[in-house]
């Protein structure tokens, strides 16, 4: 975190739209919603955190956390192909564009041998789906 | 209190894409503690992703037109959507009141899915649920009492956040699950980490940063005087469950709610849901008898 998330908002309302967008703090917002719960000035603060993604993506600025876009344009585009998530294929398109084989493999290994990670089916509505995600964005 | 009343309650039921996967226990044991107290569970067809983290990451449009789409899915059978996924509850719950409070996102998201939503069925998490039915449902099938089963309830960020859009529980000191823990015959242990993040989805992109609160969490856990930690939630399941960083052999058990009722009620199906933990919760309830 470059910011801290007040300091993000006041850059916000002094129009620093280029350090706003280009920074880390963005990104590493966890969605956890307590800002917007506590703010007095009932600011939707995790929602500012999100719109300022959306518009550094669009804007096509590279993102200062590489994995984390790459985890949620993966895990996004599978779910455009079968409108719903499937594990096997999340891990290993992750694993595979971040070139992480090494990390975790404890973890991975103990998920196989307890038969944790299921391979789920395409619903049959998937092709409406893709019809929202192309509808509503982003795109993929 | 007449505690003998069956409860005929029904919920449309949205396992979400972990439950259906790596979250598996909490599924099985939900869908086994919910019918063994008489409800009756209707898994929607053809439900989908509910958005989880990448669709708000990526789009606010897309992170309330995708949980509407399954709300709408499901409108038609008139029941209320039981989402045991935290996750899932709050994409779904916040789509429901989004719409609902405000008829400009209603036209909006409509036009997006290409249907329309009556507003007609409500969304529960699994403490909503078990509230509504009557905790003294609960509390007449348990026949193990998790006696000296020291747990904190861990509700993470999901459940009770942001409170404007959700049911109403207090978003830095909720109880249901305490409660619930306490009818369990258990002794839940007050802490002040109830609500704080697990680090939710940078497990995968940032586990340093889910290895950090993670370890926050179980310090804090074991101050309280704890030896285990519950919660409602999979992705916080997972967090605790995969990135304790103290020795294998000195890791805390973390439980899902429905799989500590599994064990009060009986169920011998109970050992199954927890064998699938990588921090083995055995030992913990072999020392306590609780098997």
């Amino acid at each position: 975190m470059d910011y801290n998330p007040t300091q993000i908002i006041r850059m916000c309302a002094l129009g620093m739209e280029d350090e706003v967008l280009k920074s880390r703090t963005i990104w590493m917002c966890s969605s956890c919603v307590t800002c917007t719960t506590r703010c007095p000035m009932e600011i939707d603060v995790a929602g500012v955190m999100d719109i300022l993604k959306e518009m550094a993506v669009e804007r096509g600025i590279e993102c200062p956390e590489p994995n984390t876009k790459r985890f949620h344009d993966i895990f996004m585009g599978i779910v455009r192909a079968r409108g719903r998530m499937n594990e096997p294929m999340l891990f290993g398109h992750y694993k595979l564009r971040t070139k992480s084989f090494m990390d975790d493999m404890e973890i991975g290994k103990e998920m196989m041998k307890k038969m944790k990670i299921k391979y789920s089916p395409k619903v049959k509505g998937h092709k409406e789906v893709r019809k929202i995600i192309d509808k509503a964005g982003p795109k993929i | 209190m007449t505690e003998t009343k069956t409860a005929a309650k029904r919920f449309a039921y949205y396992p979400g894409c972990s439950l259906k996967s790596s979250g598996g226990e909490y599924d099985h044991s939900t869908r086994a503690a919910l019918k063994h107290i008489g409800v009756e569970l209707t898994e929607i067809p053809d439900w989908v992703c509910c958005g989880a983290s990448s669709a708000h990451n990526l789009s606010h449009e897309l992170a309330l037109a995708l949980p509407l789409k399954t709300l709408i899915l499901a409108e038609p059978v008139g029941l209320d959507v039981l989402a045991p996924c935290a996750a899932c509850y709050n994409r779904l719950k916040v789509a429901e009141t989004s719409v609902a409070q405000d008829p400009d996102v209603k036209k909006r998201m409509e036009e997006i899915v290409e249907k329309p939503f009556g507003g007609s069925i409500k969304t529960v998490n699994i403490l909503d649920a078990l509230e509504q039915i009557g905790l003294g449902e609960t509390r007449a099938r348990v026949v193990k009492p998790l006696a000296g089963l020291k747990a904190v309830c861990y509700y993470g960020c999901l459940l009770t956040r942001p409170p404007k859009k959700l049911t109403g529980s207090d978003p830095d000191n909720p109880t249901g699950m305490d409660n619930l823990l306490a009818v369990l015959g258990a002794e839940p242990k007050f802490w002040s980490y109830k609500t704080d993040c697990c680090g939710a989805g940078h497990a995968m992109a940032r586990s340093d940063v889910v290895k950090t609160l993670v370890g926050k969490l179980r310090e804090s856990a074991e101050e309280a005087g704890a030896e285990a930690i519950v919660t409602a939630c999979p992705m916080c399941h997972a967090n605790i469950d995969m990135r304790q960083e103290t020795e294998p052999g000195n890791r805390m058990p973390v439980f899902f709610i429905t799989e500590l009722m599994g064990l009060a009620f009986g169920l011998p199906q109970a050992q199954s849901w927890l064998k699938k933990h990588l921090v083995d919760p055995l030992p913990l309830l072999k020392k306590l008898n609780l098997l």
